[in-house]
């Protein structure tokens, strides 16, 4: 099988008038068409590589089942690619146009049962699905064949032989692209590997325990909060099970109706582990019910059932305020308090 | 990542920020192409804070340099006690822009954190800290990498390998008199290998049988004294200095380079073709379990 890359000048025309010839994809079975537009060969011969299918789209497979297969056919076979090439235009919308010309139609119904719609809508859908509709990570996300190779890329894993895309099974196919969106699109933090394996591991244990996420509901405003602690410290400095315990402590919180803290929790067991940084002791402490929660004091505070604590810096944090904090408005020491449905009293309060 | 109008609640030592009052937090960052395929970066940190240098030193605090190409999904972080980092990229995992951050970030919570360099307002006054927390930073200057050749060129197409007709099994030859680098198998050999050399999840084990001690005996001939004189007309030679110099790096320096084996040179003319090999080795497993 020859992989081709499409020449500069062939795309640029291309995009260029597809407004005029976007009824090629449907009229058209052979890519013939884009020789005589172009007026010479619009290819460049790039690799002779194995053979290989792409997903059955006369199977049972759902889109997002379709999308999943793919991620693991394309990035086991096209693995060579640098980075640097995956992210080249040409390489994508040759490899649409040619080898997979027709598989593309076939997967978007162009010249089956889907009929064309306005020009300005049939030109956004083949750009974004042939080539780039915007440049850069916006465009290799939404490609059809590019996003398969970059989520295969981020997912696979060299060193567990079980199964290199453990991960991307964990993911699952439900609901898949807004999945894509959500966790390697819109936040780059899932670039770093061991955070990426952090909340595949989060996500891996509401699966085991039979506890279905959504995307909108549960996923993205937990990837949003893991941003806004990125505000306060360095994510890809924390330990991944650090990591993944506040992914997993914001899906709660999200599940119960409740804000996740901003504060990076730490047991009493963890918290033993602080180290005074000077030799006297700490004589900011306060005794029950003289000092009240201000602005900038760090609360500490402990769950009545198991003896647990927090800590939470009653703060802005990057700049916002996280209505958490509210609830310690006003507050003092001794005072009980009710956090992710739980009581909870305020042991200390420390001021800087 | 940048760090651009971050508020903390606590001193933080940059050269954006006025909470200490003498002391330095800057980073000198550097960077070279390492043969082709190579970009070396090096981060020379000159730091001169007491206190923070105390929280390094006992383990509770660490330099940090926070690399992003968000264009290629290359996100990394190098941790470091000393003050000279370096680390290589392979050129085809980046891509535009290349972020780079010099921190020092707390490894473990500590209470009471103060510093005597403080500007007056913290005067008195002690942090509790978490571990991941900003004790400095540096934005530096982002690295452009902008990519005027073409890179989809196959590696090997000024290497090609021919069948000699033996009857026995003969070790392979080189040679470097015809336009491309060519290495002859005996007939057994080219027959295995011609089986394999068209499966593309191969190729990086194939490279790295044939290719990678082919250029070893390359750039030990280019490394004789007459080896440019000898060899410079030919095309593989042609090409390979065209590729250097597309990188802004004069191929016979280089070779000249007496700190730099041929053994180096040929891994960074390939892109670490162990790695890359030993990467593929599970594929051959993964194979026969099929297959069984």
């Amino acid at each position: 099988m020859k992989l081709y890359i499409m020449k500069k000048e062939a795309l640029e025309l291309l995009k260029e008038n597809l407004p005029n010839i976007y009824g090629k994809y449907y009229t058209e079975k052979t890519n013939k068409w884009i020789w005589d537009i172009y007026g010479d060969d619009p290819f460049i011969e790039y690799k002779d590589v194995t053979d290989f299918k792409l997903a059955d789209l006369d199977s049972d497979l759902t889109p997002g089942e379709i999308d999943l297969n793919n991620c693991k056919i394309i990035y086991k076979n096209l693995m060579f690619l640098s980075e640097s090439q995956a992210v080249d235009e040409r390489l994508w919308a040759g490899l649409t146009h040619s080898t997979f010309y027709e598989y593309m139609r076939k997967r978007w119904r162009y010249g089956y049962e889907k009929k064309p719609k306005d020009a300005k809508t049939e030109t956004g859908e083949i750009k974004t699905r042939f080539f780039y509709n915007k440049s850069g990570r916006s465009g290799y996300y939404r490609n059809t064949l590019a996003k398969c190779w970059w989520v295969g890329r981020n997912t696979y894993d060299p060193s567990n032989f079980n199964n290199h895309f453990e991960a991307l099974d964990i993911l699952g196919s439900n609901d898949f692209n807004s999945k894509i969106s959500e966790i390697f699109f819109n936040f780059t933090f899932s670039s770093n590997a061991d955070i990426l394996k952090a909340i595949i591991e989060a996500l891996r244990n509401f699966k085991n325990e039979g506890r279905h996420l959504l995307v909108r509901d549960h996923i993205r405003p937990a990837l949003t909060y893991l941003n806004a602690v990125g505000g306060s410290v360095v994510l890809d400095c924390l330990e991944k099970e650090e990591i993944t315990d506040i992914f997993t402590d914001a899906i709660e919180a999200n599940m119960q109706g409740d804000t996740p803290s901003l504060s990076l929790d730490r047991s009493a067991d963890e918290d033993a582990d602080a180290e005074d940084f000077a030799d006297e002791a700490n004589d900011n402490g306060t005794e029950s019910g003289t000092v009240e929660v201000t602005l900038g004091c760090l609360i500490i505070v402990r769950n009545l059932e198991n003896n647990g604590t927090k800590r939470f810096k009653y703060d802005y944090a990057n700049g916002r305020w996280l209505e958490i904090l509210n609830v310690f408005s006003h507050r003092k020491v001794g005072d009980t308090i009710e956090l992710s449905g739980e009581k909870w009293i305020i042991e200390e309060i420390l001021l800087k | 990542m940048k760090i651009t109008n971050r508020l903390f609640t606590y001193p933080v030592l940059s050269d954006e920020k006025d909470d200490y009052k003498n002391s330095v937090f800057d980073v000198e960052f550097k960077h070279a192409m390492q043969g082709v395929n190579i970009l070396k970066l090096s981060f020379d940190i000159n730091m001169n804070c007491k206190e923070l240098e105390r929280l390094i030193l006992d383990g509770k605090a660490e330099y940090v340099i926070h690399l992003e190409c968000s264009l290629t999904a290359f996100r990394k972080v190098l941790r470091s006690v000393s003050e000279y980092i370096d680390y290589s990229i392979p050129i085809g995992r980046i891509n535009g822009s290349l972020e780079a951050v010099a921190f020092i970030i707390l490894k473990k919570n500590i209470s009471d954190f103060t510093c005597a360099d403080w500007i007056d307002d913290f005067d008195n006054i002690k942090f509790h800290l978490s571990a991941g927390s900003i004790l400095a930073y540096q934005n530096l200057q982002s690295l452009n990498v902008t990519k005027d050749y073409e890179e989809f060129i196959n590696a090997e197409s000024i290497i090609s390998v021919y069948k000699r007709i033996t009857e026995d099994d003969r070790p392979a030859e080189i040679s470097l008199d015809s336009s491309k680098i060519r290495i002859g198998l005996g007939t057994k050999d080219y027959e295995t290998y011609s089986g394999y050399a068209r499966k593309t999840e191969l190729q990086p084990i194939l490279n790295a049988i044939l290719v990678l001690p082919a250029l070893v005996y390359v750039f030990e001939e280019l490394k004789q004294t007459d080896g440019e004189e000898i060899y410079h007309n030919k095309e593989w030679f042609i090409a390979l200095e065209r590729a250097y110099a597309k990188r802004g790096i004069a191929l016979m320096e280089e070779v000249r380079n007496a700190e730099k084996t041929s053994f180096q040179l040929a891994q960074e003319a390939m892109e670490l073709p162990l790695s890359r090999a030993l990467n593929q080795l599970h594929l051959l497993y993964d194979t026969e379990a099929e297959e069984a």
